[in-house]
């Protein structure tokens, strides 16, 4: 079986999903897909004919998103026609998938040299349009499952997780951006993508948009909670804002690379999905983590470096409840609160920060992880090359 | 300093090219304006101290209209498309950057130099547009538009906008990478001085003209299949009578894959293989006509000034009437309709909403324009909310006794001094006016059906309308979208006087046993949108007969009855608004053939000719054609290109044959005599008409030779 290895791994800044300010206001998903790809290739110095196919994580399938974004972006950033395009969906872990999916196939000896990645535009195509649940779905299951803040908040309820230590994960989340911006540690995994500087004039972007260097346990504190407003917890300050981006990675197999005269970042050592109760769909990764984990013969204590999404405070906090573990070692750099979560790039994107992390801290083993909408729950183990 | 071109210097090392003919309202390219750009630029190229250069022009919300079409013509043009090659050219090759600041309107030439400079800004608004129309006038491109577009924007945009014509916005200008972005105007020349500071950062300059001056190179998939999809596309529109479309195409395609100097060689000879043509020069005299009617007041004299009219009543609330009132509603001029009752009235209002609301559908109206429309619009059943306007126009039943009674009426509702019009189709304005207290302040003001989409106005004068009258609609007309041409009172006024002979024509020959079918695909073969058969189904049997009685009286002499359609309108088949007429209607609204209607037209055949195509195009064009010159004679029209504007506007006469004199003069009139003379024993509807014989006597034609006009822009 081959070794499925990342050669390199990019991501855009990530936007509000806002019609007034958001960078990406006017910028259409599928473009914003070729830009990320173009300069992936450009910066590894792939031949463009070498890459076999593009898995491409999105959910809202449909207007500039649909149809097979991942072959139209191809097309789009001018690769050559033999060059594949594949559109993947599981909700949030999507782009995490694609690259599971990618790393399979070179493991597999199907396709080799790929791209994997993921984009959503949440203010083009918000996550709820026109969607259109099947009331057979809702037989045994309230309709609540399908709003994830719903979940949430029952997660608040079930594994005793109050406002206080939501905000402040949130507030974390937000300082260890801005610490990780400071020193300069997402220089190496943001590409300076084209959008609106805030006097409205097209300009290379280079910094996400969402996280508040400056926001505080008070501020927190005075938000409204938005899906249970009388004794909720979950606010739009400990959870992940809608937001606009995508990230990709360069993947081949480890005798691929080496032939190329690449230095990998890590290579995949370990993949799995688990399923849970679609109400408390956040501590999907769990599960998973601990699946992939048992694949790749390794435990817990193993792992130095652990990315988890976080599409709410709460559920990461479950998560990490649930695992035994406390949070020094997740998202050092921030996470989804802080950066933002557009829904197809965010596996991607986790992943991307993870490898950093783990070449930045010397770390052996790292592992990323998604909750998953409806109740799973993706996780990667990466193992650096060295 | 030079006349029509200023270059000032701004910080950084930056020149600003500013384009600016004095005393005119937009800038074109004559001959003088060409040559000072020579000058210009070749001063500009020397220039190796400049870090850039900025173009842009110093007409508010114009940027540059084109070349100047008056100086189009077989021989000129070939020194002018050299010319402008030349100078563009040069302008891709200055030693420096280059940015165009695109505010305005932005045309057929205009586009082609912003084409030619590294890179373009627009300014945000509705006021932009950039385009390259020349298609519309049976050109093409031919400074470079066919091969420097679609290197810039890909195949297909360019496509779209060369074949079409149609200019694209600010907004889409940006999407499809036409220009780089659109800023507030006011941050142009920022946003201008950034792009010259990157450019010269990264170098990206040399690299886009490199690039641009390269085979664009599509694959041979690429371009079989986008040029086959694109050939089908424009000969479906343009059904093989506009050949410009089809050129300007092959000129991309031929020029595509090849360098640009290669291409644009391509392009200058496609140039020459319209610009000379027929069709070209019958699109651009209606483009000359279409600006003449927009400039003039409508009467010799050019000093009578216009009455404004600002409160328009208007008595009947039918499909004419309250097609006319929203017309002016539309436009900001309040109008009022009056009709029997409630009913009526609410039925008018509703049409009214109508007409905006399915414009909102496909995006050419807003909410807001609704709401404007209404508060300018009101519907009552009382006479007297005529009391404050200064114009009364009746669309009641075709019916002179009751319009005469209706007329005399309102005299005592009215302000003493308001203007009344007619909206009849056949009764005679002189006579009307007599009903009148002020006969003098009396016109006809003729609309064509559906009011909101048809732009042509009749406006017709009794013998005792005043100049002061006809000034006063014409400028009323033009404010509500229209075009108004000025036509004396006779049977039929204009457009019905030169129409109806061809549709009489086309019921002889169903007489002469021709298959209705067959009728209908010689019109539209020719060029007309339906045929006559088809015509007459879709505005009323009834319409078309009693139409045809009017001529019938009027023109006795040569008018044929058509008892046919007295059957028809007598056994209720009245055409699509009866379900019946000549042909039957399914379900979905379309023609179908209809045994009982073809026995009908059988039981009427008197002889069975055998006719070619040509012979029935002949039949049913000498007739309306001769029927023209005629008009001319009697001066029902001022001029011959207000005849054919009429019959362009009024019923979809081919744009391509220039309307029907101009069609006389591309024929010939001693070919027309010729084969008007083999149909002259059908009756005098085939005489020859004096004004034709004299010109083939004298080998003149209905329109002088072209000349300077003052008119400029395109």
């Amino acid at each position: 079986m081959n070794s499925a290895v990342i050669v390199d791994a990019v991501r855009t800044p990530i936007a509000k999903a806002s019609a007034e300010e958001g960078f990406f206001r006017d910028v259409r998903a599928d473009d914003l897909s070729a830009s990320l790809m173009t300069a992936l290739i450009e910066r590894t110095g792939i031949e463009p004919r070498l890459i076999e196919d593009v898995k491409w994580g999105c959910v809202q399938q449909q207007g500039e998103q649909g149809v097979d974004i991942a072959r139209n972006a191809v097309l789009i950033a001018g690769l050559p026609v033999e060059v594949g395009g594949e559109t993947i969906n599981r909700n949030c872990a999507s782009s995490l998938c694609a690259l599971n999916n990618a790393a399979m196939s070179i493991m597999a000896g199907c396709e080799n040299v790929q791209i994997a990645g993921g984009v959503e535009h949440m203010h083009h195509i918000p996550m709820t349009k026109d969607y259109n649940p099947a009331p057979s779905m809702f037989r045994k299951n309230s309709n609540g499952i399908m709003y994830m803040g719903l979940t949430a908040e029952y997660l608040s309820m079930k594994y005793r997780i109050g406002r206080k230590q939501q905000d402040e994960f949130a507030l974390r989340s937000h300082q260890n951006c801005a610490a990780a911006y400071a020193a300069g540690k997402f220089d190496s995994e943001i590409v300076p993508s084209i959008g609106r500087n805030p006097e409205g004039r097209k300009r290379p972007i280079s910094k996400d948009q969402c996280f508040r260097a400056e926001t505080s346990m008070e501020a927190l504190g005075k938000l409204t909670p938005v899906f249970n407003p009388a004794g909720g917890s979950v606010t739009a300050g400990n959870s992940s804002p809608l937001s606009v981006g995508s990230s990709a990675i360069l993947m081949m197999s480890e005798a691929k690379a080496k032939e190329l005269g690449y230095k990998p970042l890590a290579r995949v050592k370990s993949m799995a999905i688990a399923g849970v109760e679609p109400s408390e769909m956040g501590i999907g990764p769990a599960p998973a983590i601990q699946k992939a984990l048992r694949r790749a013969g390794l435990e817990l204590k193993d792992i130095g470096a652990i990315e988890i999404n976080e599409a709410f405070a709460v559920q990461v906090l479950s998560v990490l409840k649930l695992l035994g573990i406390d949070e020094s070692k997740v998202n050092t750099r921030g996470g989804a609160i802080a950066v933002g979560h557009p829904l197809g790039a965010s596996g991607t994107r986790i992943a991307t920060t993870l490898l950093y992390r783990m070449r930045d801290e010397g770390v052996r083993y790292g592992v990323a992880s998604l909750c998953i909408g409806q109740g799973q729950g993706a996780a990667t183990v990466f193992e650096i090359c060295s | 300093m030079g006349h029509h071109l200023k270059l000032e210097s701004l910080t950084g090392g930056l020149e600003l090219l500013t384009f600016d003919t004095p005393g005119q309202k937009v800038n074109t390219f004559s001959a003088a304006v060409l040559k000072e750009f020579d000058e210009v630029v070749a001063a500009l190229s020397k220039r190796t101290d400049l870090r850039g250069l900025l173009v842009t022009s110093g007409k508010p919300g114009q940027f540059i209209a084109g070349a100047d079409l008056t100086e189009v013509s077989a021989e000129g043009t070939k020194d002018s498309i050299a010319h402008g090659h030349r100078l563009f050219s040069a302008f891709s090759e200055l030693p420096f950057p280059t940015v165009a600041l695109i505010n305005g309107a932005c045309m057929g030439g205009g586009t082609e130099l912003v084409l030619s400079l590294d890179y373009r800004l627009a300014a945000e608004g509705p006021q932009t547009k950039i385009g390259l129309p020349e298609v519309k006038i049976g050109l093409i491109p031919g400074w470079g538009g066919t091969q420097r577009l679609p290197r810039l924007v890909g195949i297909d945009a360019a496509i779209e906008m060369i074949t079409s014509g149609e200019p694209v916005d600010a907004r889409r200008a940006t999407e499809i990478g036409l220009v780089y972005d659109a800023v507030p105007a006011d941050k142009l020349i920022a946003e201008a001085t950034y792009l010259i500071d990157e450019t010269h950062r990264t170098g990206e300059w040399r690299q886009i003209r490199l690039k641009r001056s390269q085979p664009f190179g599509l694959s041979d998939d690429q371009f079989n299949f986008a040029f086959g999809i694109a050939e089908g596309a424009v000969k479906a529109k343009t059904r093989g009578q506009y050949p410009a479309p089809l050129v300007a195409l092959k000129a991309i395609r031929d020029g595509i894959n090849r360098p640009l100097q290669e291409g644009l060689a391509i392009e200058i000879a496609a140039f020459h293989e319209v610009g000379t043509t027929t069709i070209a020069a019958n699109l651009i005299a209606q483009f000359f006509n279409t600006t003449r009617l927009q400039r003039e007041n409508g009467v010799d004299n050019r000093d009578i000034q216009a009455r404004p009219i600002q409160h328009v009543g208007v008595l009947g609330a039918g499909l004419m009437g309250a097609g006319i009132a929203t017309a002016c509603a539309r436009r900001g001029v309040r109008s009022v309709m009056v009709d029997v009752d409630n009913a009526r009235v609410e039925h008018g209002m509703k049409s009214a909403r109508k007409v905006v609301e399915d414009r909102i559908a496909i995006h050419r109206a807003t909410p807001g324009e609704l709401a404007d429309m209404f508060s300018l619009l009101t519907g009552s059943t009382s006479r007297q909310s005529f009391s404050e306007c200064d114009l009364i126009v009746e669309a009641v039943t075709e019916n002179e006794k009751l319009k005469t009674q209706i007329i005399s009426e309102l005299a005592s509702v009215v302000r003493p001094d308001a203007i009344f019009a007619s909206n009849t189709s056949t009764i005679s304005i002189t006579r009307l006016a007599k009903a009148w207290p002020s006969p003098e302040r009396f016109a006809g003001m003729h609309y064509f059906s559906p009011v909101d989409r048809m732009p042509l106005v009749e406006i017709i004068r009794g013998e005792k309308t005043s100049d002061e009258t006809v000034v006063s609609l014409v400028a009323l007309a033009k404010k509500i979208g229209k075009t108004p041409i000025v036509v004396r009172d006779c049977p039929g006024f204009l457009v019905n006087r030169i129409l109806m002979p061809y549709m009489a024509e086309a019921i002889v020959l169903l007489e002469e046993g021709i298959d209705m079918d067959r009728i209908d695909k010689v019109a539209t073969k020719w060029g007309m949108p339906v045929g006559p058969i088809t015509l007459y189904d879709m505005v009323g049997i009834d319409v078309g007969y009693y139409a045809g009685l009017v001529l019938q009286a009027g023109y006795a002499d040569r008018a044929v009855t058509t008892p046919l359609l007295a059957k028809l309108v007598e056994t209720g088949r009245l055409g699509k608004k009866t379900g019946k007429g000549f042909r039957g209607i399914d379900k979905k609204g379309k023609f179908i053939a209809d045994p009982e209607a073809q026995q009908l037209v059988a039981q009427f055949v008197r002889k069975k000719s055998e006719l070619s195509d040509d012979d029935i195009a002949d039949r049913l064009f000498l007739c309306m054609s001769l029927e023209a010159i005629r008009a001319l004679e009697d001066k029902i029209a001022r001029q011959p290109g207000d005849i054919d504007m009429a019959m362009i506007l009024g019923v979809n006469f081919p744009a391509f044959r220039g309307g029907p004199l101009r069609w006389c003069d591309t024929e010939g009139a001693a070919n027309l005599i010729n084969r008007a003379k083999k149909w002259e024993s059908l009756g005098r509807r085939y005489e020859v008409p004096a004004a034709l014989a004299e010109a083939a006597r004298q080998g003149t034609r209905f329109y002088p030779a072209p000349q300077k006009s003052a008119v400029r822009s395109a």
